[in-house]
Formats: structure tokens, C-alpha cells, sequence
């Protein structure tokens, strides 16, 4: 055997043992892992929808009630005709976990040209908010009115305490209470002109 | 010895004869008024009414009542009828005054639960009745100053005492509070519905009871303070 030889086979064994040496470094062992699971976030809670029809069915006013990663809510209200083809946005509003919106029973004015909705810190009604139906602004430019904030500016001498519904079609009834907090006088409120009328009768 | 003024028989037979005159007329006065609750239309008595040209008002506003095609009515495909057929058990109506609520049931089945407007101006007799007639529309028209009204296709009527019925209300939306000088308001789907569910009388069958309770808790509770009947 000549010196070229070996030398060709010293580097053949020199680079086997380094690639035995290699491949057992590299080769892992079970060992005791303590598993670190993290689940997946929960997945958002759907979005809450509640709907009320006008008297007549043919119009619905949707809330859609969708809750934030940061815990509020993002109140969304949209108006449809019955044929459920016209779609309308009107109004979307975020509140903090302490406040609610809500549609009520009697929303809908009888000719649906007005609805009104809530918005209420626990289970009072903080404000009345007046919108037309069509979409379109009042002739103020207002997009909105707060029955609530209107009554008050007022200065009747009672606290706003609730709009029950219309008396007619341009007429909401507001209930209120006197500063001694017993059942105060009834009162309309007339769209579009803002005016407050107080009644003889108690509703 | 001259006869007293007095003592003619005359005279007292004239007497007599005003005080029973004065007591026929009060108690015909008392018993209509609590008869009706429409002062001025009650006279007249009811028929299925259908005026699409006129106004109504109510409150001192004017009201435009809503246009009533039976033609189109008759053809509509979504017409429903509450409940189902498979329902067992009878149909009975009840109002609960206090909590401003309508419920129906089909035995003990729930059909309906709402929202009305009893009397304000006027008292909701309470009492067990059934339903007299039923009208698709009507015209009703009564009080007197700043709660006269005058309102043509009062839609889906069902009389169940004189003329207190249970009907749909165009004129106003605040259900859930007394509002009617005697009837049961509703909304207007919600009339339609029960008038579509409920039977007027036959040759051989009363018309559905109606129970109005001064509270309802259930078909077995309705409390009644001093029904009418």
C-alpha cells in the first residue's frame, strides 16, 4: 500500500466517523417537556340582532349589537321595507359596557315616516333619539333629536321620564316625573317643530 | 175646607208618572253609557264600513286611515292564520288590564302574546264575553271636546260587548298604555292576525271568549274584581 493510498483511505474513515459523529449529535432523545398549550382566543360572540315592526309590518327597524375586543358594544341600526330589498344604514353608536341601546315596541310612528330608539345605563332611559325613516336629515339638518334633551332644555318644571309611544303621527307622549319624584303631568312633543304641549290627561 | 194643592190625586199621578219617566231615562242613559264606548256611532249600530276617501281624526289631528282592498286582500298569498289546525282544545281571548297585555290561547297551547290600549276616557268593561261580530272595517266615532274623534276603516273589529271590541288602531302607536275610550287597541298586525285566528258566532256556536281580567297570570288565573258579566 503506497502513501497515496492510505491517505485516500485515512480521509475516507475521517470523514465516515464525522458524519457518524454528526448525525448522533444531531439526533434528539425524548426528554420530559412540560407542554406550554395556549388555546386559541374564544371566538367573538355573535353579533346580538333584535328587529322591530311598524304597526302595519311593512317596515322593520334592526339593532345589530356587536361586542368589541375592548368590551364595548357597537350598536347598529338599519331600517328595511318588507320586501327586506332596501336595506337602509341610519345609525351606528359605541357605548361602554355600563350602557345599553334598545328598540322599542312602539318605535315606529303610525305612518312610519319617524322611529325612535334608547340608549339606557341601567335600565333607565339616559336618551330618546328620534330619527326619519327615509334616511334624510330633519329640515334642520339635524340627522337625529333626543326626545330626552329637548324636554329638558324646555325648563317645564318636571324631569323627562319616559316616551311611551305616539300619540299620533307627528305626536310622542312623554311621561315625567316632579322633583318629589311622584307621576308627573303628561306632555306631546311635536315633530318637526320641537314644540312641548302639556296635557290635562295622564297617560 | 179647602183640598191642600198638594193632595190632588192629579197631581200626585203626575208625579209618579215624572219620577218613573226621570228613572227610565236615567237608567237608559247609565246602562248606554257603559254600553258604549263609542258615544256617537253606538246609536247608529255597526255594519262593515269600507270608506277609502275620508279622514279620520283623532285628538285634534287629522288622521288618513288606511285604504282597504278586499279584491287584493282575498288574492294575497301571505295572508297567515295563527296557530295551526293541528291545535286542539278551544280558542279563548284574554286582556289583562293591569299589565296592558293581550294573550290568546288554543287550549293551552299560547297563540299570541301583545301589546294594547285599553280605556282611558272610557272604562274596558271586565267580564267573560264572547265574540258578537266581526267586522273587516268599521267606523267609529265618539267622546266629546279635545278626545273627540271620528275614524273610518277602523280595520279588523271583533265586538264582544255592545260596542267594546277588539280592533286594530292606525291613529296611534303607544300600546302598552291605556288609550281607547273602551275598545282593545292594537297594532295593525297584530288585529289582523287574531281577527284572521278568532271565530265570530254561528247558528250553533258562541263566537270565541274573551276573558278581560284586572290581571292575567295564566288561563287559570284571571282575576276578575267586579266582572260585568
Amino acid at each position: 500500500m503506497n502513501k497515496k493510498t492510505l491517505l485516500v483511505l485515512v480521509l475516507i474513515i475521517f470523514t465516515l466517523l464525522s458524519a457518524s459523529a454528526g448525525f448522533l449529535l444531531g439526533k434528539s432523545y425524548p426528554t420530559e417537556i412540560t407542554p406550554t398549550y395556549s388555546p386559541p382566543p374564544p371566538p367573538p360572540p355573535p353579533p346580538q340582532v333584535t328587529s322591530q315592526s311598524s304597526s302595519d309590518g311593512t317596515r322593520q327597524l334592526i339593532m345589530t349589537a356587536t361586542l368589541n375586543s375592548d368590551g364595548t358594544h357597537t350598536y347598529t341600526f338599519s331600517t328595511t321595507s318588507d320586501s327586506h330589498r332596501d336595506k337602509q344604514l341610519v345609525y351606528t353608536q359605541t357605548l361602554d359596557q355600563a350602557q345599553t341601546m334598545a328598540i322599542p315596541f312602539n318605535s315606529w310612528s303610525p305612518d312610519n315616516k319617524y322611529f325612535f330608539i334608547l340608549e339606557q345605563t341601567a335600565g333607565k332611559d339616559t336618551a330618546t333619539l328620534i330619527f326619519p325613516s327615509s334616511g334624510a336629515p330633519f329640515s334642520t339638518g339635524e340627522k337625529y333629536l333626543d326626545a330626552s334633551d329637548i324636554f329638558t332644555k324646555k325648563g317645564t318644571g318636571h324631569r323627562f321620564d319616559q316616551a311611551t309611544g305616539w300619540a299620533s303621527n307627528s305626536l310622542i307622549l312623554i311621561n315625567t316625573t316632579s322633583d318629589s319624584g311622584t307621576k308627573g303631568p303628561s306632555y306631546w312633543l311635536e315633530l318637526p317643530s320641537k314644540a312641548i304641549i302639556r296635557l290635562s290627561t295622564v297617560f | 175646607m179647602a183640598k191642600s194643592r198638594f193632595s190632588h190625586p192629579s197631581l200626585y199621578l203626575a208625579l209618579i208618572t215624572l219620577a218613573f219617566g226621570a228613572f227610565v231615562v236615567s237608567f237608559h242613559f247609565s246602562r248606554s253609557s257603559f254600553f258604549c264606548a263609542n258615544t256617537k256611532s253606538c246609536l247608529k249600530g255597526y255594519r262593515e264600513t269600507i270608506d277609502n276617501n275620508s279622514l279620520g281624526s283623532f285628538l285634534g289631528q287629522t288622521v288618513i286611515p288606511p285604504k282597504i282592498d278586499l279584491l287584493t286582500e282575498s288574492k294575497d298569498p301571505t295572508l297567515t292564520v295563527l296557530g295551526d289546525s293541528t291545535y286542539e282544545g278551544e280558542k279563548h281571548i284574554y286582556v289583562d288590564l293591569s299589565a296592558q297585555k293581550l294573550y290568546a290561547f288554543q287550549g293551552e297551547t299560547p297563540i299570541m302574546e301583545t301589546l294594547i290600549s285599553s280605556g282611558l276616557w272610557g272604562r274596558t268593561p271586565i267580564g267573560n264575553f264572547n265574540i258578537q261580530s266581526k267586522f273587516r272595517a268599521t267606523r267609529m266615532a265618539g267622546g266629546r271636546g279635545s278626545d273627540a274623534y271620528d275614524l273610518p276603516n277602523v280595520p279588523h273589529t271583533m265586538f264582544f260587548y255592545g260596542d267594546f271590541g277588539l280592533h286594530g288602531a292606525y291613529w296611534h302607536n303607544n300600546f302598552g298604555h291605556p288609550m281607547s275610550h273602551g275598545c282593545v287597541n292594537m297594532r295593525l298586525i297584530d288585529a289582523r292576525d287574531l281577527f284572521n285566528w278568532a271565530d265570530g258566532p254561528t247558528a250553533s256556536r258562541s263566537g270565541t271568549p274573551v276573558s278581560v281580567c284586572d290581571s292575567f297570570t295564566s288561563p287559570d288565573i284571571c282575576i276578575q274584581q267586579k266582572p260585568i258579566k
